[in-house]
């Protein structure tokens, strides 16, 4: 019994091993991998390519730092195409506390680098509680829900603001979440208004979306970091991450298929013993 | 807007005098009279929702008088509403952890150390955070809060609470290698579909199969292709009808909670 246990203990921390070197190597020297972009992806870059001069883009920060890895890509790479593009856009978020000042630090170097002013070509108007009564009453009141910016500026005194009113206004809202977020915008800003709305997920959230995407409730979606990298490919994005953290996923995934079926091979194996061994034994 | 910033203050102190002799009558009420305020605001909050969704934006009556949505208007105050009790929700909390870890301290419970170091994080957040946020920044004061702050939540928060989530790789790869087995037809078709998908979301998976044309009827037998299949007809259709199944029983739930038909422990306690 005792054996088992210390079998099974260095076992684990093997795999473990095997899966940090898997990750590492792939970050630490470059590995580049050519990027075949979906028609999800594509969707989403084209929906944005289409919002019209006059109105903005509202980019919904919904996620943390633990689902960085894969949103953050997500929001860099939508920035960037914002901004190479010269579209007006807006960050806030209203379910995670990290999300819109994460967001601020994604996207000040890749503004600055477009020459583009805070208040006037984007603004951040911070996190904001209430969820979906909240998200109601926004939808048709912007400047009146959220009073102030991320660093407390009035609304009023944002030149941005200045023909921001409501959903009417918004060309586009892109719901960048690791939790299940884009119902509300779904329900209350597509249900009611027709407002096209994209998503950005984690990869484990992208099977849950399909149905949306299917219908029409999205007009297309970034599927975690492929969906990330697939972004960047379309938006000439060359500093991006996820293209790079690409090949510490496809290590990753490799890694876990050679797993199961070397799990799977000691497993009939054992069984087949096991199996020889009692038919050995019957008189 | 008012007139003067005193009235502001007399209103505010005014509301918290009402609210709080509000509560304190409340709270010498009867258990069924208390139980008995909560059905009817329950009720009177859900049928606003209810007749403000299906009432029409403008209603025409005998073709010379048009009425509008007379609920719409309340929209922006309750959702303002709303946000001012996500506030309380936070103090809630706030109020709660310190109560259980304060609790650990006083007792000198097992692992009291950790309350303490709770309460040293949570109070120089707080205060580097309110003071990055409201704070003079253009003193040497507020520059070097500024620095710990940007410190504490990049360096601290973002990075542990990345961290917890990076573990999750580990312990899934564990679990494939002593999970998954093959004891069945359904097993071995779950894990051939899970194959397909991982090796279609990444460029290796995509190499195998990158020799095949990107158009035709064999583009179909791409790696990519097979994964997009599989998530966006067979796993869909299944998911849409879970979410039919869902859909139809949270409304029915929701009905049974705003009409106060659900029974069960909560609903029976006495306040």
């Amino acid at each position: 019994m005792m054996q088992e246990k210390r079998k099974v203990f260095y076992i684990r921390r093997a795999i473990f091993l095997i899966m940090a070197i898997a990750v590492a190597i792939p970050l630490l020297v470059k590995i580049s991998m050519p990027i075949i972009v979906s028609w999800p992806t594509r969707d989403l870059y084209e929906a944005v390519e289409k919002v019209p001069p006059d109105k903005i883009v509202v980019i919904s920060n919904n996620w943390a730092a633990g689902t960085q890895g894969e949103t953050a890509p997500q929001t860099a790479a939508l920035i960037y195409h914002l901004a190479k593009r010269h579209k007006k856009f807006a960050l806030w978020g209203w379910n995670s506390v990290q999300g819109p000042l994460l967001a601020q630090q994604i996207a000040e170097p890749i503004a600055q680098k477009f020459g583009l002013k805070y208040g006037v070509d984007w603004v951040n108007w911070g996190f904001k509680t209430g969820s979906d009564q909240m998200v109601r009453a926004w939808a048709r009141d912007i400047p009146g829900t959220m009073k102030e910016d991320i660093n407390h500026t009035p609304m009023s005194k944002l030149p941005f603001m200045k023909n921001v009113r409501d959903h009417k206004d918004i060309g586009l809202i892109v719901e960048i979440t690791g939790s299940a977020t884009v119902g509300t915008y779904i329900r209350f800003l597509y249900g009611i208004y027709r407002t096209p709305i994209g998503y950005g997920c984690t990869g484990v959230m992208v099977p849950e979306a399909f149905p949306y995407l299917d219908a029409g409730q999205l007009v297309g979606m970034m599927r975690g970091l492929v969906g990330a990298a697939e972004y960047e490919e379309l938006a000439g994005y060359k500093d991006g991450k996820a293209g790079k953290r690409m090949a510490a996923q496809s290590f990753a995934h490799m890694l876990i298929i050679a797993l199961i079926i070397v799990g799977n091979a000691g497993y009939f194996i054992a069984r087949r013993r096991k199996n020889a061994h009692a038919e050995g034994g019957q008189p | 807007m008012l007139k003067h910033r005193w009235l502001l203050w007399i209103i505010i102190f005014a509301a918290v005098i009402g609210w709080a002799l509000l509560l304190f009558l409340l709270g010498k009420l009867r258990s069924r009279e208390k139980k008995l305020i909560i059905i009817v605001t329950t009720f009177l909050g859900g049928l606003f929702y209810v007749l403000e969704f299906f009432f029409p934006g403008k209603l025409h009556l005998f073709s010379w008088k048009t009425v509008n949505n007379p609920f719409t208007p309340f929209l922006e105050p309750l959702g303002q509403a709303f946000m001012v009790i996500g506030g309380f929700t936070l103090l809630l909390g706030v109020i709660n952890l310190t109560m259980v870890h304060g609790g650990n301290i006083r007792k000198l419970k097992k692992g009291w150390y950790n309350s303490l170091a709770f309460f040293v994080a949570m109070l120089a957040m707080a205060f580097f955070g309110l003071w990055d946020a409201y704070g003079k920044q253009t003193t040497p004061f507020g520059k070097t809060a500024h620095e710990i702050y940007l410190s504490l939540f990049n360096g601290a928060l973002v990075s542990l609470d990345a961290t917890m989530f990076s573990l999750l790789a580990f312990y899934m790869a564990t679990a494939a290698f002593r999970a998954f087995r093959l004891r069945s037809g359904e097993a071995t078709v779950l894990v051939l579909a899970a194959f397909l998908v991982m090796m279609g979301q990444v460029p290796m998976g995509m190499w195998f199969t990158h020799g095949l044309p990107t158009e035709g009827s064999l583009s179909g037998f791409r790696t990519e292709n097979i994964a997009m299949w599989l998530l966006g007809i067979i796993s869909m259709s299944g998911l849409r009808a879970v979410n039919f199944g869902v859909g139809v029983g949270a409304l029915a739930m929701s009905l049974r909670l705003w009409l106060y038909l659900e029974r069960g422990a909560f609903f029976e306690q006495e306040f």
